[in-house]
């Protein structure tokens, strides 16, 4: 099997939702098993949720890409980062330096809810990405374009891992 | 005693209700993803809080959710802490369905941290 998305997109926040839904049929269209297809639309609606959260809003279009093979997974999410959203592109890229602080994902996963468990502050951030490491079994990488102000999340299937 | 729908919340693709009979239970239906559920998600999960006066079980039953995003499952993770923190602490019966993915692997995850406060019953179909 292989498949390669890509869609570009000025997101509304009920398009995400849309966007999930129709990436998991797309799965189920190219015959990948149903784990395979809820941890992709999970990894997928996570990231597109953060760039528009953190993104420049506007007109300013989400990308959005998927390249599935027998081996590999990625999803990759770019988007321009807003003009004051310096100190949220830095806690993004600390949670990704956090989590690959841990031995495995499900450690930092933990950790993270424990984290929120004893804490009054649900706006915490981070528990997406986290969730991406552990449930989703990636890597999470960020690059931010200073010269365009544009960030790329990509997700990656980590090596040796499969969706059962 | 039949349950009775005490308390119904409807939100764009999402419906929650609380039924109370023998048992308090929990439902949600849909998806849960909304952009900031902090306001009514927490202040729904208080109202239950106020509901469950000498019970200590509650049922969750998400069986027809299809999808919770992380945002709204980071208000859910606090509710844990105050029910777990009750004078006679309340545990928590998860209803799952096995054919939806998401709530085996979350929940199993958040027995991690909740110990035995939580018991999962998952649905074969």
């Amino acid at each position: 099997m292989k498949l390669e998305f890509h869609m570009s997109f000025v997101p509304e926040w009920r398009s995400i939702e849309l966007m999930r839904s129709s990436i998991e049929s797309i799965l189920e269209a190219a015959k990948c098993d149903a784990d395979g297809r809820a941890a992709i639309a999970m990894i997928s609606a996570e990231l597109m949720e953060n760039a528009y959260k953190h993104g420049a809003g506007g007109e300013s279009a989400i990308e959005y890409n998927l390249d599935l093979s027998e081996e590999d997974v990625a999803v990759t999410v770019s988007n321009q980062v807003h003009p004051d959203g310096a100190s949220k592109t830095e806690k993004l890229t600390k949670t990704i330096e956090w989590i690959d602080t841990f031995d495995n994902p499900l450690d930092a996963y933990i950790e993270k809810m424990k984290i929120l468990y004893d804490s009054d502050d649900a706006g915490a951030g981070g528990l997406g990405l986290v969730r991406i490491a552990y449930e989703g079994h990636c890597k999470v990488t960020c690059d931010i374009d200073s010269g365009t102000n544009q960030i790329e999340v990509k997700a990656a299937l980590l090596p040796g891992e499969e969706y059962k | 005693m039949s349950d009775v729908v005490i308390e119904s919340v409807q939100r764009e693709g999402l419906k929650a209700e609380v039924l109370i009979g023998d048992e308090l239970i929990v439902r949600f239906e849909g998806a849960m993803r909304e952009r900031e559920p902090e306001d009514w998600l927490a202040k729904f999960f208080q109202r239950i809080t106020g509901l469950i006066r000498d019970r200590t079980v509650i049922i969750l039953d998400i069986r027809d959710l299809q999808y919770m995003n992380a945002t709204a499952f980071r208000v859910l993770i606090p509710w844990l802490r105050v029910l777990r923190s009750r004078p006679k602490p309340c545990r928590l019966y998860v209803r799952t369905r096995a054919s939806v993915i998401w709530q085996g692997v979350t929940i199993s995850s958040l027995k991690a941290i909740s110990g035995d406060m939580i018991t999962a019953e998952t649905d074969d179909s």
